[in-house]
């Protein structure tokens, strides 16, 4: 009925008819349609028709069930003979007017502006110029969101990859383009696979479809056809795709960034450090598609002395994932003790030297240590190594907060052939106290090795 | 002076000599002019061009090596493992290498963005470490493949890509056209490609540019050793000074170190002396 239609609270919907009304056969004739149209929806509506925003929601108020109409350029005919509870004032001004004796709108507008703003308040003054035409009232207009579905029927149905990637190239192509006319970027789209006998049925469910959701927002058709190319490499189609679909789900508004002015002469070097940000990203989906999300990996330091939960490792998540994270994490979580580490490589220095490969859960091992508890012989697979100890004691004691608390004494050590390793004493334990039923509790663990 | 047959051979000799220097010293710049005007026919937004090789950190072994790690090729490193077990086991390779691999390639903005991969399925660096190595842990990629035809398109991917300034894996037995491709995914994507093998393949062929060999060494004092034997080494900018001899590496995360006083100052030039301070 109209292009330009904006969202008015919850439950009101203004429509601006002044261009499309006289085509529609006149506003009642509109308004007809309209009430016809929400009725064919389940819904009841109240219409109100004038010249202003403000006016016509007054009027609406006071139609419950039917329809009022202002005639013309100037509302004040119609809103005159209207209680003034149309204007839904706030409490403390319908108090006002109920002390100042006025009933109708008419009598309301006769009353001087300048005392009517003291005894009632600027903003619903305001309100009323906004009503007549006197003060401009602007609407944001609602834009539907930008859909993108299209199938592509393959001339014999397909059981390999190869004619599904070529269909989903050209799919993607277009899709593409229109990404690029609409200054858009991909967070995700689905390809759905429709196979041979489904097509007759039309039902839609339990058909394979395949997520593609690059990890930054994209338009490049290469990628994401390199995307389906791994993910098709991982599954097996069950009967035979006659009909490839493919839909966008999420679009983002992006714009393009320059491209270099000599694009063809630089090559590879000459793209813009954006472009190393956009190829680190294509990667890490291309990894994640083909291996699977939990299988690529970030780490971040951690703020905790016990060097087994001195860091965290993150699997990739695809940008809808991230967004979805960010909403939830604004609540604090129990995750929300571990605070990240900024990685100030000083602080580092302070802490003591780390092995390069840790043994997660660290390893009991048979040590013999001197009298002073450093360790002087490593017993494994019947082997005796004598050791060296280079750096130690480094006392850790910690972690008494959550439970898991550790008191360790950490060495590194270095064996006959130069090999060094990372032990250490649990303190917690007295070795020499022997219980009674002749089991010691391990006192000495292979914690890491200095690669 | 003396112009006898005597004296013939060696002047010949000589003069072969000088002529191969001069030859070596004409080569050298115009690989240099070439590399001028190749650099002034990109456009004026081109990033400065990747550099074709790492430094190792340690001068002997860059000397050894006509200048470094290779970037744009595949790099061997054979470890001897120790009977304790573990695979590189404690032998201190990484440790040693690291802190030159760590840094990133190109200057600028694009310093940030390329990745230092690791991919193996089942060992994973500690990240605390890595960033006691002055490692950036944002540009940090750990990939764990299912197995090993997984891990080699995961290598292979990685390399090719050109978002990575470096892959790092420990590998063990892969055949030979599989190394060929790595080898030609490096060249492609201008990464440097680490391969941490078992010693016991020093044997088998490989298409990789540079091959070292190393062992732990003990030693007296805080300070680590290492013994390096290079096997291989592609032609390098300066001519490779090509010694059979195993180097010996000496190094130590911690700045205060200081040499055992009952270490003999005077060994032979094949030891490189160099403290690698951490975060420096």
């Amino acid at each position: 009925m109209t292009p330009d239609v904006a969202l008015d609270g919850s439950g009101a919907l203004l429509l601006e008819t002044g261009r499309t009304a006289h085509f529609l056969g006149g506003e009642r004739a509109l308004a007809a349609k309209l009430r016809e149209l929400a009725r064919r929806l389940g819904f009841e509506t109240a219409i109100g028709v004038a010249a202003t925003p403000e006016a016509a929601r007054v009027l609406a108020r006071a139609a419950p069930a039917g329809e009022r109409f202002a005639e013309g350029d100037d509302p004040r005919p119609a809103l005159a003979p209207l209680p003034w509870r149309a204007l839904d004032p706030p409490a403390a001004i319908a108090d006002a007017f109920a002390f100042l004796g006025v009933r109708t709108i008419g009598e309301l507008l006769r009353l001087p502006r300048a005392g009517l703003a003291t005894r009632t308040s600027v903003a619903f003054v305001q309100q009323l110029q906004r009503m007549l035409g006197e003060l401009p009232e602007p609407l944001e207009r609602i834009a539907p969101p930008f859909r993108f579905e299209r199938a592509l029927e393959l001339p014999a149905a397909a059981t390999h990859a190869e004619p599904l990637l070529a269909a989903a190239r050209r799919l993607l192509e277009e899709a593409a383009a229109e990404l690029q006319a609409g200054d858009r970027a991909l967070v995700s789209a689905t390809i759905t696979l429709v196979p041979l006998d489904r097509r007759r049925a039309g039902a839609q469910e339990g058909l394979p479809a395949i997520e593609l959701a690059p990890s930054e927002p994209t338009r490049d058709a290469g990628l994401l056809l390199r995307m389906l190319g791994h993910r098709l490499e991982r599954e097996r189609l069950a009967a035979p795709v006659e009909i490839v679909k493919l839909a966008f789900d999420h679009v983002v508004p992006r714009r393009a960034g320059q491209e270099p002015l000599f694009p063809g002469l630089s090559g590879r070097e000459g793209a813009r450090d954006r472009d190393f940000e956009r190829d680190a990203a294509a990667l890490r989906d291309r990894l994640a598609v083909r291996l699977g999300e939990a299988r690529v990996l970030r780490a971040e330091l951690l703020d905790d002395h016990r060097p087994e939960r001195a860091f965290r490792l993150h699997p990739h998540a695809s940008a809808a994932r991230r967004a979805a994270a960010a909403d939830a994490a604004s609540s604090d979580g129990p995750d929300a003790a571990a605070r990240p580490l900024a990685p100030r490589t000083a602080d580092h220095a302070a802490a003591g030297a780390r092995p390069l490969e840790l043994e997660a859960p660290p390893r009991p091992v048979l040590v013999e240590a001197d009298e002073t508890g450093r360790p002087r012989l490593l017993r494994t697979g019947g082997r005796a190594r004598v050791l060296r100890v280079v750096r130690g004691p480094e006392r850790i004691a910690s972690g008494w907060w959550d439970g898991a608390d550790v008191e360790r004494a950490y060495f590194e050590v270095e064996a006959e052939d130069g090999a060094r390793l990372w032990l250490f004493r649990d303190l917690t334990i007295d070795p020499a106290r022997d219980p009674a039923d002749g089991t010691r509790p391990a006192a000495w663990y292979h914690h890491g090795t200095f690669l | 002076m003396r112009a006898g047959p005597a004296a013939a051979p060696r002047s010949a000799a000589r003069a072969g000599l000088a002529r191969r220097c001069e030859l070596g010293r004409l080569r050298a710049k115009l690989a240099e002019l070439e590399r001028a005007q190749h650099r002034g026919a990109r456009g004026p937004d081109a990033a400065p061009p990747r550099p074709e090789m790492l430094p190792t950190g340690f001068p002997a072994l860059d000397l050894a090596l006509g200048g470094g790690w290779r970037i744009g090729a595949l790099n061997e490193l054979l470890v001897a493992t120790e009977s304790g077990g573990c695979g590189a086991g404690g032998c201190g390779v990484l440790e040693a290498f690291l802190p030159a691999l760590a840094r990133p390639h190109a200057e600028g903005a694009a310093a940030g963005a390329r990745h230092l991969a690791w991919i193996h399925p089942t060992r994973l660096p500690y990240p605390p470490a890595l960033a006691q190595a002055g490692l950036d842990l944002a540009r940090l990629l750990l990939v764990r493949p299912a197995g090993t035809r997984e891990q080699a398109w995961a290598i292979d991917l990685a390399l090719r890509s050109g978002a990575c300034d470096a892959v790092i894996s420990p590998l063990h037995h892969l055949e030979d056209a599989a190394l060929r491709r790595l080898q030609l995914a490096a060249e492609e994507g201008g990464a440097l490609g680490l391969l941490v093998r078992p010693a016991g393949f020093a044997r088998s062929p490989s298409p990789a540019a540079v091959r070292l060999e190393a062992a732990p060494l003990p030693s007296p004092d805080p300070r680590r050793r290492l013994l390096v034997r290079v096997l291989r080494c592609r032609a390098g900018h300066d001519r490779a000074a090509a010694s059979p001899d195993p180097l010996t590496l000496e190094w130590s995360r911690d700045p205060l170190d200081e040499p055992a006083p009952a270490a003999p100052a005077g060994r032979a030039d094949a030891a490189a002396r160099l403290a690698l301070a951490v975060g420096a």
